[in-house]
């Protein structure tokens, strides 16, 4: 399946090489989506650390955050609800630059980590280890969760055939649904198994940024970056991958060597934050849909503004987490699936008649 | 991929006549083999539980003679864990299989078209929200689970025509939903979650032969009815356009044939739980053995599924006594590594 | 989970009977402190736990005892017993420790497949066949001891009651849930079903006894608040006032954080809740060396200014013991510990 150009001229690939490389930038819409993402991300952490058992006003917040200081008040949002809100940030952008990478590198606009089995892999990874060898830190889960993710990526990546042409989209989520579903099967198995009265395996089975700590966020911050970094210096070349993987070869690219590129960031990306955070869904589908729609297919505008938009939809998915049910609070993984689940029906329903 | 007859090579000089084993020979021999196994399969749950019992007892049991040991314990609760792997292993199986022709698509089961999720979600519903209803309504609401999402993901699915490829894809978006739902549900309400999570996973503990009953007419009824649609199923391999040509009302079939085979489908995993694998597994074991052609390789899915239901039960319930593992646990463990080989080879062929 | 209406008004009463005959002479029942009203609050010396065994023989049906075929009325319906049960299986720890305690050893003991669970504190019960997981008891195992009666839990086994009937005559109690003075109440109606009566009589009025001796070592004008939690990662389960633990430690002169929650268990609190609530005191309850949630809340700068954790006065307690078992002897350990840690904490 070809994806259509859409910012590029008609016209057979030798005749414009130039504006080929370069699709066009809808600079105007690219500010616009920028300012208000920052904005939202600037409100979003506001609002989440307001609210909670004890509602922060403005003024508490701001001099907490500004002065610190002893008090309870102070306590309680630098200790509890920013650390939260400031993992869901880089969780959420490191999901959607993986999801805006998967897809460039698959083809695929139904590619995410968490369709096509990378978060689960990485995820059952997580949870055999910790039962396995029960005092392990985020930290050290962090390469284990990356091996997992990266096993199960080389499984789906295999079934699909990549790199025999064109790839039934279909066939390949199909391939990561059914991975996903063994994988939390069993994972299901070892939980009942370990000790059926404790759910303490429970939260891999659902993400979710409740319970996030600093050293949490500083466990997944250095893996965003490089993610981010990495994902940038590629953007480029996956522009070009985005004509066709014919064109592509014809332009010079290394195809196979972009796609390994690519999928080893996807793996840290998604490792990384599965770590910390479990298995979060459809950030990673959702985001690059909505960005590409605003500003086009450029990823050297569509990478970062995807970082931004999906450190928002992780952030107001957490906020929502804490209002569907007070007093208790829904795991923030639950409400993206709420979110992107019918996202992902209105994606199916375009898909091309047969295969 | 037929088998072609080798013709015997020509014999070198004197009497070494070496026996052939031409692919066809062969096939029958795993067929009867897998005939063999679940008779085989069949008295040997009736005699693996918490305490083993002989075959001897077993025919005491049935017989109803009073003699031997553990009558009570064999009648009572093993003999209708057997009935169960029966039913539920044909009624995963012929299911699976029909999906796959209607979704054209081997690795289609139940849980891709959202059917055990919604399932699951509305028995977890009325556990955990309406506790104070009977358990006998868990069945019931499980049923119109799995229906009511077949329902939505045909609708979602529908533009002008349901595509197998947009079937299995809303599918998968309705399933991924349900599970949302289902997930939210266990967070809700903890105290069951342990409980919940082994109807998830698929147990048939403390079924007795009223689950059987409540089976059986939906089997006895709606496997027949689908080898009804055999041919048509396979003129629907062919291709849409084909099908069309042949004269065969594509829509309509793939209509009646996919919500035949979700009712098969629900009614099973309403008393039974979502037990996974047996319907994507068997159809593929019985393919290997007897060709593509439905009407042949059904009955056989069918079987293969009822062994397989029968070989996970057994072990779930003979391998750590007294602990009883939740066979859907089993037929994960026995599913997964050959899902996985199964995936590298349609990676490998490229297709189908 | 249905609410325990039933029994608050069980207690209500219970404690209004005793308001009232505590003004009349105390020597009734068998011995033990008879110091009136609910176990909360601050008390002066010497207090136990409130419950007395006028109290209990007042809350359960005693007109079967002695009688060679009863009509047990339970938590699921009416079972006929007749002579002595000799072969008991049961479906929870606090209702083999009430067999063992009523004189009959239970053959059979749902013990979630850890032996380890039934301690050597529960009344000397040494042999027995493990039928599996307290959520899923094994029918098979159960039917293959041969049992005369069955001691089931109403919160889990309701589902399996008739398969269980059909084995052996079943009685059916609460046992999840319940507070301290309603699972002496449960005991004494078991003894009933088993036709001991005197046996559990004499060993609760012993217990009563024992608790009121370790209760005069409280020191007077307690204080303090405190919550006592199981760890289950990721969840923090801190139990409500009106159940076991809670009813336990209230005896101490100390406040729960919680109040009474008919209905629900526990509440699941997060770091910013228990950071609010700010107990004194804290008791974790957690099952081996498993303590990764507190560790994690450990690195939170909010977890040290916990009043608890700055009197360093958090103690992890075995799970098995404190939450599990709910034995008599159990818990007049259970006292005798949570005694010892507040004491030492100073103050």
């Amino acid at each position: 399946m070809t994806r259509t150009v859409g910012a590029v001229k008609a016209g057979p690939a030798a005749a414009a090489p130039a504006a080929v490389r370069k699709p066009q930038v809808r600079y105007g819409a690219s500010t616009v989506v920028a300012v208000a993402a920052l904005a939202l991300v600037a409100v979003g952490i506001g609002w989440s650390v307001a609210i909670g058992p004890t509602h922060l006003g403005i003024g508490t917040i701001v001099r907490s955050v500004l002065v610190g200081g002893d008090s309870t008040d102070a306590a309680i949002v630098h200790g509890i609800r920013l650390p939260r809100v400031i993992l869901a940030a880089l969780v959420g952008a490191s999901c959607a630059v993986a999801g805006v990478i998967m897809q460039a590198v698959t083809a695929n606009s139904l590619g995410a980590p968490e369709i096509l089995g990378v978060n689960a892999g990485a995820a059952f990874v997580a949870v055999a280890s910790l039962t396995f060898a029960t005092g392990l830190s985020s930290v050290s889960l962090v390469p284990l969760a990356m091996i997992g993710a990266a096993i199960c990526g080389i499984l789906v990546m295999v079934t699909a055939g990549l790199g025999r042409g064109r790839t039934d989209p279909v066939r390949i989520v199909l391939a990561g649904v059914t991975l996903t579903t063994v994988i939390f099967s069993v994972m299901q198995a070892m939980i009942i198994l370990v000790d059926p009265s404790t759910s303490s395996l429970f939260h891999w089975l659902v993400g979710g940024v409740n319970v996030g700590t600093w050293s949490d966020s500083r466990t997944i911050l250095p893996w965003t970056v490089i993610g981010l970094v990495g994902a940038m210096a590629i953007a480029g070349k996956l522009n070009i991958l985005g004509l066709g993987e014919d064109l592509a070869r014809g332009l010079g690219i290394r195809v196979g060597q972009v796609r390994v590129l690519g999928s080893v960031l996807v793996i840290i990306l998604a490792g990384a934050s599965v770590a910390v955070a479990g298995p979060i869904t459809f950030v990673g589908l959702v985001v690059p849909h909505i960005v590409r729609k605003l500003v086009g297919i450029n990823h050297y505008v569509l990478i970062p503004l995807c970082a931004l938009v999906g450190a928002d939809m992780l952030i107001y998915a957490d906020i929502a987490s804490r209002y569907i049910n007070p007093p208790s609070e829904v795991p923030s993984g639950v409400v993206t699936a709420f979110i992107g689940a019918p996202f992902f029906i209105y994606l199916a329903r375009r898909q091309k008649g047969d295969q | 991929m037929t088998a072609i007859a080798t013709a015997p090579a020509p014999a070198p000089a004197p009497a070494v006549r070496t026996r052939h084993l031409t692919p066809e020979r062969r096939r029958r021999m795993l067929l009867a083999g897998v005939g063999v196994a679940c008779v085989v399969m069949t008295l040997v749950s009736l005699m693996v539980g918490a305490v083993t019992y002989s075959p001897a007892d077993v025919w005491h049991a049935v017989t109803g003679s009073g003699q031997g040991e553990g009558g009570f314990v064999i009648t009572h609760f093993h003999l209708p864990r057997m009935l169960l792997c029966w039913v539920v292993g044909i009624g995963l199986a012929v299911s699976g299989g029909v999906m796959q022709g209607v979704i054209r698509n081997p690795l289609a089961a139940p849980n891709i078209v959202g059917v055990t999720h919604g399932a699951g979600l509305a028995a977890i519903l009325v556990v955990h929200v309406l506790p104070t209803m009977p358990s006998s309504l868990i069945p019931v609401a499980a049923f119109a689970g799995g229906q009511l999402s077949i329902v939505v993901v045909y609708a979602a699915a529908y533009r002008r025509g349901a595509s197998p490829a947009r079937l299995a894809l809303v599918g998968v978006a309705v399933g991924a939903l349900c599970n949302a739902g289902i997930l939210f549900l266990l967070v809700r309400y903890p105290l069951n979650s342990s409980a919940a999570l082994t109807w998830l996973a698929g147990s048939l503990y403390a079924r007795d032969m009223s689950s059987f009953w409540q089976i059986l007419p939906w089997v006895a009824v709606l496997v027949p009815l689908l080898l009804h649609y055999a041919h048509r199923l396979d003129t629907l391999g062919l291709g849409d356009d084909l099908a069309a040509g042949l004269g065969e009302p594509v829509e309509r079939t793939r209509l009646i044939t996919l919500f035949l085979s979700v009712t098969l489908a629900s009614a099973v995993v309403a008393s039974a739980g979502t037990i996974g694998f047996v319907g994507l597994v068997a159809p593929h074991i019985a393919r290997r053995l007897v060709g593509g052609r439905h009407l042949t390789y059904l009955p056989v899915a069918g079987l293969v599924g009822a062994l397989l239901m029968l070989v996970a039960d057994t072990i779930a319930r003979g391998a750590d006594p007294p602990l009883e593992l939740p066979c859907g646990l089993i037929t994960s463990v026995i599913g997964a590594p050959y899902f996985l080989y199964l995936l590298t080879k349609t990676g490998k062929a490229g297709g189908r | 989970m249905k609410a325990t209406g039933t029994t608050h008004t069980r207690a209500a009463i219970a404690s209004l009977i005793v308001a009232v005959s505590a003004a009349a002479c105390s020597s009734s029942g068998g011995g033990g402190a008879t110091t009136a009203g609910a176990a909360k609050g601050g008390h002066d010396g010497g207090v136990a736990t409130g419950v007395t065994m006028s109290a209990l023989q007042k809350q359960v049906d005693l007109s079967q005892c002695g009688k060679s075929t009863r009509a047990v009325k339970h938590d699921l319906g009416v079972t006929t017993i007749s002579g002595t049960p000799k072969r008991v299986v049961a479906l929870e720890f606090s209702f083999a420790d009430a067999a063992a305690n009523a004189g009959i050893m239970p053959i059979g003991i749902a013990d979630d497949n850890k032996t380890s669970k039934v301690t050597a504190l529960m009344a000397g019960i040494t042999h027995y066949t493990s039928v599996g997981l307290r959520s899923a008891p094994n029918l098979a195992s159960i039917s293959a001891l041969k049992p005369d009666l069955i001691i089931a839990d109403t919160t889990r086994d309701a589902k399996i009651y008739s398969q269980l009937k059909s084995i052996a005559p079943t009685i059916s109690e609460k046992s999840v849930g319940v507070g301290y003075d309603d699972t002496l109440a449960t005991d004494l109606a078991i003894s009933v079903a088993l036709g001991r009566c005197d046996q559990m009589k004499a060993a609760l009025a012993k217990h009563i006894a024992a608790m009121g001796s370790i209760a005069k070592d409280i020191p007077a004008g307690e204080h303090k608040t405190f919550v006592y939690a199981d760890i289950v990662p990721p969840n923090f389960n801190a139990h409500s006032a009106d159940q076991w633990e809670p009813q336990i430690l209230a005896t101490l002169g100390l406040r729960s954080v919680l109040p009474p929650k008919p209905g629900s268990r526990f509440v699941a609190m997060t770091l910013e809740s228990l950071y609010t609530a700010n107990p004194d005191v804290m008791f974790l309850g957690i099952d081996g060396p498993e303590k990764t949630l507190v560790d994690q809340w450990k690195t939170s700068p909010v977890w040290k200014q916990i009043s608890a954790v700055k009197n360093n006065a958090v103690y992890f307690v075995p799970d098995a013991l404190w939450s599990s078992e709910r034995g008599l002897k159990t818990s007049e350990v259970v006292l005798r510990q949570a005694l010892d840690h507040v004491t030492k904490s100073g103050k």
